[in-house]
């Protein structure tokens, strides 16, 4: 279906299909990506050994201004990833938007998570340079529970003429948690492991059951801020956003555990001169969870990454990457994974490059080719028969807007 | 007949380079005539056409509206905002598929911003030069 959406679209040329710009404040605007994925070694969010073309996304919104202050707006997604999200439609993101003055505004509905300077458009293919946001920081696995939370943000923009100019968001809300969501099966696996494992020990806890057939996570709260400094410095920004949440675990309906993000926190750095851009981010992400009475982990993880980019016409870009993931900051060395599987490289180091081809404003072509240190950030889940240290993934994807 | 390997790729080459040199173009900030404004910052300017700055000094809602004529974007794009045109077209359509705004109006060329200018009080655009008549008032840029 999605192929032949894309064909159909292939069929329309840019200047017979513009945006719709419905009377006076409305827009109506989407967009349709469709992607391979394939890799050695390990299964990359999918059964992708092999390669698969269930790699894709539709979406839609729909833009309007009541007034100069007071707008609306929202997106319905459909994507499809693997075995996940089978085309089903959901909201992405939809909200109304109360600016008072530049300095100051308010956003209520289902709001982007504005962690790290990328997080607020994940879904959107064609927004950036490589297909696959840096793993370490934008882990895709945790894309469907990370992008949008019910609730509100504060906003503003704030230019102080010796200084430079300051984006700030402070938000407040709660995520929900699908059940149709790579990290809810791969949770519930994880789950059974550790009942199976008790189930098989010298002594099991007879309290515990042998195994559940449904588990379900409840977020209590999350909250975080997001400030992006520009300096007088042409195209430089530097960004710093942090967030906590708390969760509580369900196996089977009845209480099982906790899971706290208690800080992530996220440094961030672009810079563009003349037609190169680099990119750098720095984050940890403490958090503590909880199954049965027993402390599964406990601690920060540690991630960064740096990306150059270069245009070398208008419409072809090249991008070089290197990022990486350590899944415990003060512990380097093997580590036991959530589902108690031993991990001998708690790390993911990723070496990337890509190209990105703007055949005109609505049209993209991107490929890249990935390889891969470490195993952190790989669901077992998907690699029931284990893991190889050195892998490789690479992706190519077309993407279509308007 | 096989066809070397290098001279596909310079072939290649050329048409993904095709179209990209083009000539700069004189291009101007303007404004409605009524606008009390004679000069702008870079600095200024810039944050209005990226959505920061949204209101004249008076407190009147800035109308932007952005030239979408090839030569002109590209020598705007370059000379005032300091991006690439592809980096102001994404920036444009952040705005859009993120639900964090909504960007400025495009225009198809001089004579449509002119006439959306000189129709429009508070309103921002820009074009050649030599597209310059008594309708709409030049900001200059300081």
């Amino acid at each position: 279906m999605q192929i032949i959406l894309l064909a159909l679209a292939a069929l329309i040329q840019p200047e017979t299909l513009p945006a719709l710009d419905l009377p006076d404040r409305v827009q109506l605007h989407g967009f349709a990506s469709q992607g391979y994925l394939n890799s050695s070694g390990n299964n990359f969010l999918s059964d992708s050994i092999g390669g698969t073309f269930a790699f894709n996304e539709i979406g839609v919104n729909l833009n309007g201004l009541i007034n100069n202050n007071f707008r609306y707006g929202g997106q319905l997604l459909s994507k499809k990833m693997g075995d996940y999200g089978d085309n089903d439609i959901r909201l992405d993101w939809g909200l109304v938007d109360y600016r008072v003055h530049d300095w100051g505004g308010a956003r209520l509905g289902k709001v982007k998570i504005p962690v790290g300077l990328y997080n607020t458009e994940r879904d959107s293919d064609f927004l950036r340079p490589m297909i696959f946001l840096p793993q370490s920081i934008y882990d895709e696995t945790r894309r469907d529970t990370w992008q949008a939370h019910w609730g509100g943000e504060a906003y503003g923009n704030v230019e102080i003429p010796a200084f430079g100019n300051f984006d700030y968001k402070l938000f407040y809300g709660r995520i929900k948690y699908d059940e149709d969501s790579v990290f809810h099966d791969s949770t519930l696996t994880n789950i059974n492991k550790r009942l199976a494992d008790n189930q098989q020990a010298a002594n099991p806890d007879p309290t515990l059951p042998p195994r559940i057939d449904d588990c379900d996570r409840d977020n209590e709260y999350l909250y975080g801020a997001s400030l992006i400094y520009s300096p007088q410095v042409e195209n430089l920004r530097l960004g710093v956003s942090w967030a906590s949440q708390k969760d509580t675990s369900y196996g089977d309906s009845a209480r099982i555990g906790g899971y706290k993000t208690n800080s992530n926190f996220v440094l961030s750095l672009e810079y563009s001169w003349r037609d190169f851009s680099l990119s750098a981010e720095y984050g940890e992400n403490d958090r503590t969870q909880t199954l049965y009475d027993i402390t599964t982990f406990d601690g920060p993880n540690q991630s960064w990454y740096v990306m150059l980019s270069y245009a070398a016409t208008s419409r072809l870009s090249f991008t070089a990457l290197y990022d990486e993931y350590w899944k415990d900051k003060h512990n380097k060395d093997d580590s036991v994974h959530a589902s108690g599987r031993y991990n001998p490289s708690p790390w993911r180091k990723d070496w990337a490059c890509g190209v990105r081809y703007d055949v005109n404003e609505r049209w993209t072509v991107k490929g890249e080719w990935h390889t891969v240190d470490g195993t952190a950030l790989l669901l077992d889940f998907f690699n029931p028969d284990g893991t190889e240290r050195y892998w490789q993934y690479g992706a190519v994807k077309v993407s279509f807007n308007f | 007949m096989r066809i070397p390997l290098k001279i596909t790729f310079l072939l290649l080459l050329m048409l993904l380079l095709k179209g990209q040199v083009c000539l700069a173009a004189e291009v101007i900030l303007v404004v409605h005539k009524d606008n009390r404004l004679s000069g702008i910052t870079r600095r200024a300017a810039e944050l209005i056409f990226l959505s920061r700055k949204t209101e004249w000094t008076q407190g009147e809602h800035i109308h932007v509206v952005v030239n979408d004529d090839p030569e002109v974007y590209d020598t705007f794009c370059r000379d005032i905002l300091h991006k690439t045109p592809l980096q102001y077209l994404i920036y444009r359509k952040k705005m859009l598929f993120t639900g964090s705004g909504i960007p400025p109006l495009t225009m198809n060329n001089d004579a449509e911003v002119k006439a959306f200018i000189a129709a429009t009080n508070d309103s921002i655009g820009f074009m050649r030069r030599d597209s310059l008549d008594s309708r709409v008032k030049e900001l200059v840029v300081q």
